[in-house]
């Protein structure tokens, strides 16, 4: 490999700070690819800053190019591709025995930078995914196959804005493909295995390298590591694929099989296009997006999620729950449950909130409700109501979901629903990403003659963002390209109203869940429990007063039952017992899970259970169930 | 409803405890884990009732489970369920006649 910092012609390209090319004074070195070295400059006609790059290679390093030629190819090349998301050429020329391009200089840090601190978070991850994505097709469309698409080459700036950059492995597939001996290119742990092999780079092993890249951003290392070359390749050629969710158990069931499709070792089992890789991203996103919105907290706006149950397994699209954490495989759970608050398969497929879903997605079909706001108390269910509602409706219409508590992030509302969606825009501006959301949903609209339904649960008004709600509220109604189900508190309706969100006369209507009863929690928790059970495993046996407890801690809130209910398990688990009880009931955290803390780190059952004061509060529960009081005389001797 | 008081008094019960079908914990002599007991008998009684119909045995009146070293009887009195934790285990067979006797439910 050439050393980039070798000078063309006897001088160190390293050392040209204060030079001027053209319009451009070099102020700093800030790359060395593999070509040439790069440097932030400055465009002293438009005072812009600008990255050049200088070309360091020698004929000898061409391997039969001219060096000039190749360099100025990349350019011409990477010129013609023209997307928001490729890193702008601005221009390209020779100067006395330096040839150099002019290009876009992004603010920001690489992927490759990115992940030297470790995994990226998924769901900025999958963005970044499915920008570059988005960018990889428009290169494909122009005929170019970039050839090395690696994290170092994704460059991630202000907002989140992710560029394709460095196509200088590109050449090959344009200009100066023909006659020229096989190179093998691109770098080996994102290396496609019919390059390996000798065959040639295609878009598909493009579409390979950028879901090595993603796997990369989602785990912190490469799908195939090694320090040894050789033992790469061996993986690339015949490794199964690794699936994310070992590293990062929380990732959906999308997630792991974008990132298998895109890694098949046959190029045609992979996704047939860099569209349809991003298709599947805006996928891995929305349902990223969902979870986020059901895990999100109850406290301190009224209004975090839970769940519906719904179909089995087999039919939920989202894919099984992830593998059983160690201390409930010890009780004989396969899969997770309480993972997500998305229950699984409930006996005579019941499903708590089935009315408020049939009469939402009543409203949904009625032309003159633009709006409709879901409400009741903490953790009722919205956000995975609304997911079980993009289920429903998914196959004929698009339905996106966005956690929009104010905790959701530091983007605003509008960029967050913008990428959620999975439109791509330039700029990070509101009214370019709503530009970009009614052309992506009036598509949709288009496309499937339905109009798609956008989410936004846990939303609490007065909003951080609530100029961005209010424009996406008046998106929705203007052009109609889409439905919003705004989730939140009771009185969300009238709190919208007075913060001028939605037009006094145009009240938005509200449909209110309420709190899941006793009856129905017990379903919901059995049901959970035998869907993630392995067949064959004994029972788990939920006392009576531990359902009691259950029902007055929770609330009816799903959220707070899948919590309670995954450390009732966990804590009987440590105690090597299949009997969850008013103790476990009582002790189980609400809010946080424990089945990844230490055993030793799990509250102990004290002697004598139940202590007068919780004695008090079980006999209130029985009460009202029309029980007896709890019989102070256990454990007495006669 | 059984005397839970005379249960106890049997010779070789160990604790007798007085729940519901449903798993409803009422009482407990000298066990002290009481709830889960009952909850695991309403789950036994339950799901063995459905098998006593099955083999047309007619409506559960009582189970008895022996391990090696201990038994437990279980007497279903209408929607109560009787639990009685017997040592030695091969003792059962006296425990269920006297229980029977002790509930008005023998035949």
């Amino acid at each position: 490999m050439p050393n980039a910092s070798r000078p063309i012609d006897g001088k160190d390209l390293t050392k040209l700070v204060g030079l001027k090319l053209g319009n451009y004074r070099l102020e700093r070195l800030i790359g060395r690819g593999r070509m040439g070295v790069v440097y932030l400059a400055k465009d002293e006609a438009l005072l812009r800053p600008t990255a050049i790059k200088l070309l360091s290679w020698k004929e000898s390093d061409a391997q039969g190019h001219d060096p000039v030629r190749w360099f100025l190819a990349e350019a011409r090349l990477v010129a013609r591709i023209n997307h928001p998301r490729v890193v702008q050429i601005y221009g390209a020329a020779r100067q006395d025995e330096h040839c150099y391009i002019a290009m876009e200089y992004v603010v920001g840090r690489s992927g490759e930078a990115m992940v030297s601190d470790g995994p990226v978070a998924p769901e900025v991850a999958t963005d970044i995914l499915l920008q570059a994505a988005a960018a990889l097709h428009a290169a494909h469309r122009s005929g170019v196959i970039h050839r090395d698409v690696k994290p170092a080459n994704l460059l991630v700036g202000a907002g989140g804005v992710t560029k394709l950059g460095d196509f200088g492995m590109a050449l090959g597939s344009a200009e100066v493909s023909a006659g020229n001996a096989h190179v093998r290119v691109g770098t080996p742990y994102y290396t496609a295995p019919e390059i390996w092999t000798g065959g040639a780079a295609t878009p598909a092993s493009d579409v390979y390298s950028l879901g090595a890249t993603y796997f990369h951003l989602l785990t912190g290392r490469p799908p195939f590591p090694g320090n040894d070359v050789a033992a790469v390749e061996q993986a690339h050629l015949r490794a199964p694929v690794p699936d994310p969710r070992t590293h990062v158990p929380t990732l959906p069931a999308s997630c792991a099989a974008l990132v298998a499709r895109a890694l098949a070792k046959e190029p045609q089992q992979r996704q047939a296009s860099a569209m349809v890789l991003l298709w599947e991203a805006r996928h891995v996103l929305q349902d990223l997006a969902s979870a986020a919105a059901a895990s999100a907290p109850a406290a301190p706006h009224p209004d975090p999620a839970a769940a519906v149950p719904s179909p089995p397994f087999a039919e939920d699209r989202r894919g099984p729950a992830p593998p059983a954490p160690e201390p409930l495989r010890v009780l004989g759970f396969t899969r997770r449950p309480f993972f997500d608050a998305a229950p699984p398969a409930i006996e005579n497929g019941w499903e708590p909130l089935a009315s408020a879903r049939a009469r939402i997605l009543e409203r949904i079909d009625l032309d003159q409700v633009p709006v409709l706001a879901i409400t009741g108390g903490a953790g009722r269910g919205h956000s995975a109501l609304c997911r079980r509602i993009a289920e429903s409706i998914g196959r004929e219409r698009l339905g996106v979901t966005l956690d929009a508590s104010p905790a959701a992030g530091d983007r605003g509302l509008v960029q967050l629903l913008c990428r959620a969606a999975g439109a791509i825009v330039e700029e990070v501006s509101d009214e370019a990403c709503l530009d970009a959301l009614v052309e992506r949903m009036s598509e949709e609209r288009q496309h499937r003659n339905r109009t798609p339904v956008v989410m936004l649960t846990s939303v609490v008004v007065p909003h951080p963002s609530t100029n961005g709600l209010a424009r996406i509220v008046e998106a929705a109604r203007a052009s109609g390209a889409f439905k919003i189900l705004l989730t939140g508190a009771s009185g969300l309706a009238a709190a919208l109203e007075r913060c001028r969100i939605t037009p006094g006369d145009d009240r938005v209507p509200e449909v209110s869940l309420p709190p899941l009863e006793r009856e129905d929690i017990e379903r919901y928790v059995r049901g959970w429990i035998d869907a993630t059970l392995a067949k064959g495993a004994g029972p788990i046996i939920v006392s009576r007063d531990a359902s009691l407890l259950l029902t007055l801690r929770s609330e009816g809130a799903l959220d707070r039952i899948d919590s309670i209910c995954e450390n009732m398990l966990v804590l009987a688990s440590s105690e090597q017992r299949r009997t969850l009880c008013s103790w476990h009931a009582w002790t189980a955290a609400d809010s946080e899970r424990w089945a990844t803390r230490p055993l030793d780190a799990l509250p102990r059952r004290p002697a004598g259970w139940p202590p007068p004061e919780v004695a008090d509060v079980i006999d209130v529960c029985r009460r009202g169930a029309g029980m007896p009081p709890w019989p102070r005389i256990a454990g007495r001797e006669e | 409803m059984a005397d839970l008081a005379l249960i106890a008094r049997i010779p070789s019960v160990a604790s007798a405890v007085l729940g519901d079908l449903a798993g409803g914990f009422y009482d407990a002599i000298r066990e002290g884990d009481g709830e889960s007991v009952a909850s695991v008998a309403a789950f036994v009684s339950s799901a063995l009732a459905g098998a006593g119909e099955e083999l047309g045995l007619g409506a559960l009146h009582r189970v008895g489970i022996a391990g090696e070293k201990r038994a437990l009887a279980v007497v279903v009195l209408g929607n109560s369920v009787v639990i009685a934790r017997i040592e030695p285990a091969a003792s059962l067979a006296a425990v269920e006649r006297a229980l029977d006797a002790a509930v008005g439910t023998g035949g």
